[in-house]
């Protein structure tokens, strides 16, 4: 296998612009991916790229406006994994050696979406669906348990919101850069109780793209190539409203799976970049991802480790909460900020001296499977 | 007259004692699954039997919706329910006066219309607190 290097990021504007389509959106990342390592479009050899709504042929689509055709080109879709589904598409191409450069792209539309405006619900055909499953309903099941079992409050959610939306002041690409106080998130909108608004990630139109290629051809391009160590892919088990729906039997699994393959442990790691999707659901993550112990999510939130200057800060990006969740493009998206911070690159918003990063995506309901039926996990490295 | 049409087959059923779904039973390690699986994704033997399951369970979690789901308007509460056969259920809840539950509560399973459509009352299962 070899080794394989991200050279360049980029992202569109995220909002709500529903006089855009897809491939325009795409295309306003490729560009800045492109220029961001000043690559020619010729150079590219494979492309993967991801959506969840409307899909078809949204590789071809977007790449025709920045002239790039007649190459291989990959459409997927993986719930909100599917842009890491895309860049573990395009790593798997070049680490084989079937391809020396190539790249991942992550779009979706929300505004123009069959969904637009309403609650996520499970697939069509899906059984809970037609019962009153939606998103939010889920992660706001999960945040009673949280706050029965686990002693958690929902000042606790309130404040994951806080501090992504305070991140997301010093991200000039997130959608919403307004700091939020803990009362502003409590009296905000109920969505699903005890989730209200602020504690739900923004329908988000938007797109990022990565530029991957072999470490050699990667010297030509760049003074600091960003490795990836590990790219992680796995479905749900049938573990179907788990034991204990806190906890994420794919998202221990995989992060196990990942750290192995970096060779490293949740300790080596100087930020991290995750599926915020609900302001609850972060805590429960940060135990998924062995940040703290199991358990002790809370009090790693507490302690304010997780925020810009603490000891690991968790989406200083601004999170899907303040910088948006264009479904599939969240899972390139984070990739990107990862790149950012290994290099340097982060603005006011910088992780100081960060080596290694983690990029987390959680997503999917299926009725028979635990309730995030696709995981994935990257870890970067400079 | 609207037709009364099951807004999914063959998971519950209404005797004349009441409600209750209808899930399956590995017939090789015991274990019960509801919905119904295909076989047995614990032992993963194919030999699965229809089982009657209980009616009452306790409340394991819930939620109050304040936006639209598919089929129900605002608000509308649903839940997850613990039934002693070790599944659990989600399902929509009869609402409370006060629109307040506790989880560990009892709950007992009814049979009610769910929505309409073109004419057809579509009936499914719910969940009601037990006093």
């Amino acid at each position: 296998m070899r080794e394989v290097a991200v050279i360049g990021v980029g992202q569109s504007s995220f909002g709500k612009f529903p006089e855009r389509t897809a491939a325009d959106l795409g295309a306003e990342a490729v560009k800045a991916a492109l220029e961001d390592c000043g690559i020619s479009p010729k150079a590219i050899q494979v492309a993967y790229a991801a959506r969840n709504y409307d899909t078809n042929c949204t590789a071809q689509g977007i790449l025709k406006e920045v002239g790039i055709r007649g190459l291989e080109m990959v459409n997927v879709e993986n719930a909100c994994a599917g842009g890491a589904t895309a860049f573990r598409g395009v790593w798997k191409e070049i680490a084989d050696g079937r391809y020396d450069v190539g790249i991942a792209i992550g779009v979706e539309s929300m505004t123009t979406s069959p969904i637009a405006g309403k609650l996520i619900p499970p697939e069509k055909s899906d059984l809970e669906g037609h019962l009153g499953m939606t998103m939010p309903g889920m992660f706001a099941m999960v945040a009673r348990r949280q706050m029965e079992e686990y002693g958690m409050t929902v000042e606790d959610f309130a404040q994951v919101s806080v501090k992504n939306h305070r991140h997301g002041c010093l991200n000039p690409k997130a959608q919403y850069r307004k700091e939020f106080t803990i009362g502003e998130v409590l009296n905000s909108r109920m969505i699903a109780d005890p989730i209200t608004l602020l504690m739900c990630c923004p329908n988000t139109d938007g797109a990022a793209a990565a530029i991957l290629c072999s470490m050699e051809v990667a010297r030509k391009y760049t003074t600091i190539p960003i490795r990836v160590m590990a790219s992680t892919l796995l479905s749900g088990e049938y573990k179907y409203l788990q034991e204990d729906i806190c906890v994420s039997p794919v998202g221990r699994r995989i992060a196990k799976i990942a750290y192995e393959m970096a060779g490293c442990d949740p300790k080596d790691v100087d930020l991290v970049e995750m599926h915020d999707a609900f302001a609850n659901e972060e805590i429960l993550r940060y135990e998924d991802l062995g940040l703290c112990k199991p358990g002790e999510g809370i009090d790693l939130l507490r302690s304010g480790a997780t925020q810009i200057g603490g000891r690991i800060p968790v989406n200083p990006s601004g999170g899907l909460l303040s910088l948006g969740h264009p479904l599939s493009a969240s899972g390139v998206r984070t990739i990107c900020e990862i790149v950012l911070h290994l290099r340097g690159q982060a603005g006011a918003r910088q992780t100081p001296n960060a080596k290694v990063g983690l990029a987390h995506m959680l997503g999917g309901l299926v009725a028979g499977l635990e309730h995030g039926a696709v995981a994935s996990v990257h870890i970067l490295a400079r | 007259m609207a037709n009364v049409v099951p807004f999914w087959g063959g998971i519950f059923e209404e005797d004349a004692v009441g409600g209750r779904l209808l899930g399956n039973k590995c017939k090789s390690c015991g274990k019960i699954y509801f919905p119904k699986a295909r076989f047995c994704f614990s032992c993963f033997d194919k030999e699965m039997e229809e089982v009657g399951l209980s009616r009452r369970g306790k409340l394991y979690s819930y939620t109050i919706g304040r936006m639209a789901s598919t089929h129900f308007q605002p608000p509308y509460a649903v839940g997850l329910i613990d039934l002693p056969e070790g599944v659990r259920v989600f399902g929509p809840l009869i609402m409370t006066e006060d629109g307040t539950y506790t989880i560990g509560m009892e709950m007992e399973l009814v049979i009610e219309e769910l929505w309409r459509e073109n004419h057809n009352q579509i009936v499914g299962y719910k969940f009601k607190p037990v006093v």
